[in-house]
């Protein structure tokens, strides 16, 4: 399965959503395709899509995929690569809408170029981003949170 | 043991964030209720979840209309939370949203701990230019945006 998921902002990623309904109507896709489509207009006619699902649905989805495919932003990127998932990214642009900024493009642009994740800019390239997610070799995501709250811990200890 | 009961009976903290990213990012400090006393503050939407011990704000951006009306609101729903739970640390991953109860903070000469966001690695967010001018700790997530705050600490992400 592949699951996707286009954020929770209040601005659509139709532009994305378009292009994943076109490769799954073609069957150049032929995987099943779960997409959580948030505030999206469009409207999609090939992919089983929902506009938003809780969080333990969610995180059973993903769990459950053998690639993600998501908007450009970190919480669901980062999600994704705690669960060791293969993940093509799509940022946000704000000349569609899609975004007040194009902040999303910094995030995608970061993570492929460290290769833990496959970036595409142009919704023109995710064919062929997803044939190259087959064989491409992810590079494993270390979390920092442990270093990260100890030091908060020992700021905090002293205070006063 | 007795070191956590010490801190629990020392040191309030506040956790402040927008919805949304912001908020996720604070929810990885959610460790930090086993050693101190913390409570959440953050935005009112339609997909709460992290219920316990949370006090909700009205949802803000800084492009709709009603933007001052709601920064007011605000204000005084921020003022009547600090003044019920008298937060000694104040710890935020931004955004507007926590800018009163920072400024609250700084009027009663509170530890103001402020974490620019993750999502940002080659410009500033507005709320971290304005507080990093008179926070106490300053954390980036990206080595890079050292060069927008120099006397930041950069530590690594929250994840």
């Amino acid at each position: 399965m592949i699951f996707v998921t286009l954020g929770s902002q209040k601005f659509q990623f139709d532009r994305l959503l378009k292009e994943l309904d076109k490769l799954k109507g073609q069957q150049i896709i032929t995987q099943e395709i779960f997409a959580q489509i948030g505030y999206s207009e469009y409207e999609p006619q090939f992919i089983d899509s929902e506009r938003f699902v809780d969080r333990q649905t969610f995180q059973n989805r993903m769990e459950k995929a053998e690639l993600v495919i998501t908007h450009g932003g970190t919480g669901a990127i980062i999600t994704a690569l705690k669960k060791e998932k293969k993940i093509i990214a799509v940022p946000r642009k704000k000349e569609f809408g899609e975004h007040v900024d194009n902040h999303q493009k910094q995030i995608v642009d970061s993570f492929s170029t460290s290769k833990y994740i496959i970036g595409v800019n142009d919704v023109r390239e995710l064919e062929k981003a997803i044939t190259q997610s087959n064989s491409f070799q992810f590079k494993k995501f270390v979390s920092n949170n442990k270093k990260f709250v100890e030091t908060l811990i020992s700021i905090i200890n002293d205070t006063k | 043991m007795e070191n956590k009961k010490k801190n629990l009976a020392n040191k309030k903290i506040c956790l402040i964030a927008s919805s949304g990213g912001h908020f996720e990012q604070l929810l990885m400090l959610k460790i930090l209720e086993e050693s101190f006393d913390v409570y959440y503050v953050t935005e009112k939407t339609d997909y709460n979840g992290n219920d316990q011990n949370t006090y909700y704000i009205k949802q803000i951006n800084r492009r709709e209309k009603l933007f001052v009306i709601n920064i007011v609101k605000i204000f005084f729903q921020s003022v009547k939370i600090f003044m019920k739970e008298k937060p000694d640390i104040i710890i935020s991953t931004g955004a507007l949203a926590v800018i009163p109860t920072f400024i609250l903070g700084k009027v009663f000469k509170k530890k103001l701990i402020f974490i620019e966001s993750f999502a940002k690695i080659n410009s500033q967010t507005l709320t971290g230019k304005f507080i990093y001018k008179f926070s106490d700790v300053f954390f980036v997530q990206w080595e890079e945006m050292k060069q927008f705050y120099p006397d930041a600490i950069f530590n690594g992400p929250v994840y």
